[in-house]
């Protein structure tokens, strides 16, 4: 089941699947560029450490922990996969 | 700065550090240059390069912090100035200070410095944290498949520094072929065709190094070359594009980071389990929804309270000390007029400096920076985002408005720790309405004195209210959307001493370089107009706001000495009236009235300079004008409201 990262409870894994960007752009924004170069890419596995249902979320990408404001998580789709 | 890239004898060695923040770069560049530093600001930016310089066997090395980045797009100016840096000045070697514990990522920045094809040498250091991870990483391997020298470091207890500055020297003298990293087939092939393309041409950089920026559609390169390359480039692009269904600047990232996780894979190895991360478990209390806050609200009234107990014992002697000397030089045989215009013009304004600012600001920021170094600062970031974003700013927009309390002029050099010159402006003009010391100085010694505690708080809370409102209008009307807050959390780990005086001193150097001088010389301004007996057509051309605001002229002209630094409308209330018992001046009403104008009505001149500094005349100006309309309505109306209870 797809939902956006800012739904997802804390303790939970995740697989990164999509991220939310206008149709026909040449140039993706900004914000999921930085996302991508801090290692939040398409298929990657990521842990979410923290969310509290406000403020930013909390994840665990390949060893590094970042954190994620709310808007911007719910730009990124995600799917939960069984460990 | 110079470039001799092409000076062959000469006697010094230009050594860049660069990597990801919270790596502990400033910490090498501690231990490799001892004290012997200057901070600079790299031309036509906004963003500080430190710099130290060692003498090793005869040669001058001059060893460079570039700022702490996570790729070298143009995300941010950081970023810029690092390519930048790197490109243009070419240090004879770049030590890239890779975090051990998270090598996947930091691998992510190295292969783009390995792309560059500039002498590289790659520290790994907080190896002891990645032991503690239960992993270890085989450094033969690395070294070989990255082709440049790799030293295992933990700089905090300074291991692996010597090996580290003695293999950066011989990577200096000994000649480097690049080892270019690799990418898949398709995307290869098609950086060969545009170097390809590009070799009629001469570059300050590698001509890859360019391909790829090019396909990353990145503008300031794409200034560099002909029309028919881009065309050339777009076709690549879009064949790549339909290959991989994904634009052109994920491909690129998703290469590199393939090609990161494939080096991890080959040289990381698991080693014992994993220890408990206390950094979590910290966390689980510091950032809980309600304890996280609450320790927040404890954490800084412990700071404040602090401060200002200690502040105010260091200005009592500071200016205690001033007073002994001046009967002393009163006394000096000189023009009676002379000494009055020096001492109560240029020493005073010193005074003013060291005795009744700095002694708050200097502890204020010695607790930031130890708050800064220990990790927390960040996790503040993390609370207060989702308030934050109301006003348009992100989480770490919080950080410049607790610097603002010390001083205004640090905190906006502060806000430029945000991506985006629209959330600077915004949050620079917040800060410029938080109170500084030298306001809470006014707040304590008016409205708490002459009303009561109760009513200095509420002043604040008044203000508080004010600058959430003022934020909610920025947000509603400046130009632009607002940036989503993405950052790393760091662990938390002791602060080192050093480090904390160091970032203490940054903050200060901007008071001592920047504000002192303007508040000395404004000073004399001010000395020379009562000198002059300019006050009573001063006073005239105030008549009209003490009209709206309900004080006395006389009282409301020492707002305009405020303007000059902020304590002084104290000061000078004093001055005029001859009398510091101020509730024979004013009624408690106006006391309140004149407490919450001098919290807001403009900022500083000092600040008023670094406003102009940092975004140009036009902004400081309509900043300033923006400050004083609002105070004198705002003002207006508290004043009509207190008429009525």
């Amino acid at each position: 089941m797809y939902e956006t990262l800012d739904r997802v409870k804390a303790n939970r894994i995740v697989k990164v699947v999509d991220f939310v960007v206008p149709k026909h752009h040449i140039h993706i924004p900004q914000y999921i560029v930085r996302l991508q170069e801090m290692g939040v890419l398409k298929g990657e596995i990521i842990e979410v450490r923290r969310n509290t249902g406000i403020g930013p979320i909390e994840i665990n990408v390949k060893g590094t922990k970042l954190a994620i404001g709310r808007g911007i998580a719910s730009k990124i789709i995600v799917e939960e996969v069984n460990e | 700065m110079n470039n001799g890239s092409t000076n062959s004898h000469r006697k010094q060695l230009t050594i860049a550090l660069a990597g990801n923040a919270n790596v502990g770069k400033s910490v090498i560049f501690n231990q490799l240059t001892g004290g012997n530093q200057i901070i600079g600001n790299w031309p036509g930016k906004t963003v500080e390069i430190q710099e130290g310089y060692i003498e090793k066997n005869g040669l001058k090395i001059r060893v460079v912090d570039l700022p702490g980045i996570y790729s070298l797009s143009t995300y941010s100016e950081e970023e810029i100035v690092t390519r930048e840096f790197i490109i243009k000045e070419r240090p004879d070697v770049v030590i890239v200070v890779v975090d051990a514990s998270a090598l996947y990522r930091n691998l992510f920045f190295l292969l783009q410095i390995l792309e560059i094809g500039a002498k590289t040498v790659v520290a790994l250091n907080q190896y002891d944290l990645l032991e503690r991870d239960g992993f270890e990483i085989d450094l033969q391997k690395l070294e070989s498949l990255l082709n440049v020298p790799v030293v295992k470091t933990i700089a905090t207890k300074n291991i692996g520094l010597k090996e580290l500055f003695e293999r950066t020297l011989l990577m200096a003298s000994r000649t480097y072929v690049p080892k270019f990293p690799k990418y898949g087939k398709e995307i290869e092939e098609r950086i060969n065709k545009l170097v390809e393309a590009l070799s009629p041409y001469d570059f300050d950089v590698s001509k890859r190094f360019l391909a790829i920026k090019l396909l990353e559609h990145d503008e300031e390169f794409e200034k560099l070359v002909p029309k028919d390359i881009l065309h050339l480039r777009d076709k690549l692009a879009k064949e790549l594009e339909e290959i991989h269904g994904e634009p052109i600047r994920t491909i690129i990232i998703q290469e590199r980071y393939a090609l990161a996780s494939r080096i991890t894979a080959e040289v990381l190895r698991k080693k014992t389990k994993r220890s408990i991360d206390f950094s979590n478990r910290i966390d689980d209390i510091l950032l809980h929804p309600v304890f996280g806050f609450f320790f927040l609200t404890l954490i800084l009234l412990f700071m404040f309270f602090v401060v200002f107990k200690f502040g105010s014992f260091l200005s009592d002697y500071i200016g205690g000390l001033f007073d002994s000397l001046k009967p002393h030089f009163m006394s000096l045989k000189l023009d009676e007029s002379l000494k009055t215009f020096i001492w109560d013009g240029l020493i005073d304004g010193l005074v003013a400096a060291f005795g009744i600012v700095l002694p708050y600001i200097a502890p204020f920021y010695l607790l930031l920076s130890f708050l800064e170094d220990s990790g927390y600062l960040a996790r503040i970031a993390f609370l207060t985002d989702a308030f934050m974003h109301k006003i348009g700013i992100h989480g770490k927009a919080f950080i410049p408005l607790i610097e603002s309390f010390g001083c205004n002029v640090p905190a906006i050099m502060g806000t430029r720790v945000l991506e985006r010159r629209r959330d600077r402006i915004i949050a620079s003009i917040l800060a410029t309405l938080v109170p500084c010391s030298a306001r809470s100085v006014i707040v304590f010694g008016l409205v708490a004195a002459f009303l009561g505690p109760i009513y200095a708080i509420l002043i604040y809370a008044l203000d508080f209210v004010f600058i959430f409102f003022v934020g909610l209008l920025l947000n509603r009307y400046l130009k632009g959307t607002p940036t989503g807050l993405i950052m790393e959390m760091p662990r938390y780990r002791k602060p080192v001493l050093r480090i904390i005086l160091k970032q203490t001193w940054i903050r200060l150097k901007e008071f001592f370089t920047f504000a002192t001088p303007i508040i000395v010389i404004s000073n004399a301004i001010m000395e020379g107009l009562i000198l002059l007996k300019l006050l009573p057509y001063l006073e005239l051309s105030v008549k009209p706001f003490a009209y709206i605001l309900g004080l006395p002229p006389l009282a409301t002209l020492t707002l305009v000495f405020g303007a000059l630094r902020k304590e002084l409308t104290l000061i000078m209330l004093a001055t005029f009236y001859k009398t510091s018992n101020f509730a024979l001046i004013l009624t408690p009403k106006q006391i309140f009235v004149y407490g919450f104008v001098t919290m807001i009505y403009i900022p500083c001149v000092a600040t008023i300079a670094m406003l102009k500094r940092e975004f140009g005349t036009r902004v400081a100006i309509l900043i300033t004008l923006f400050e004083f309309v609002l105070s004198m309505i705002l003002g207006g109306i508290l004043n009509l409201l207190l008429r009525f209870i």
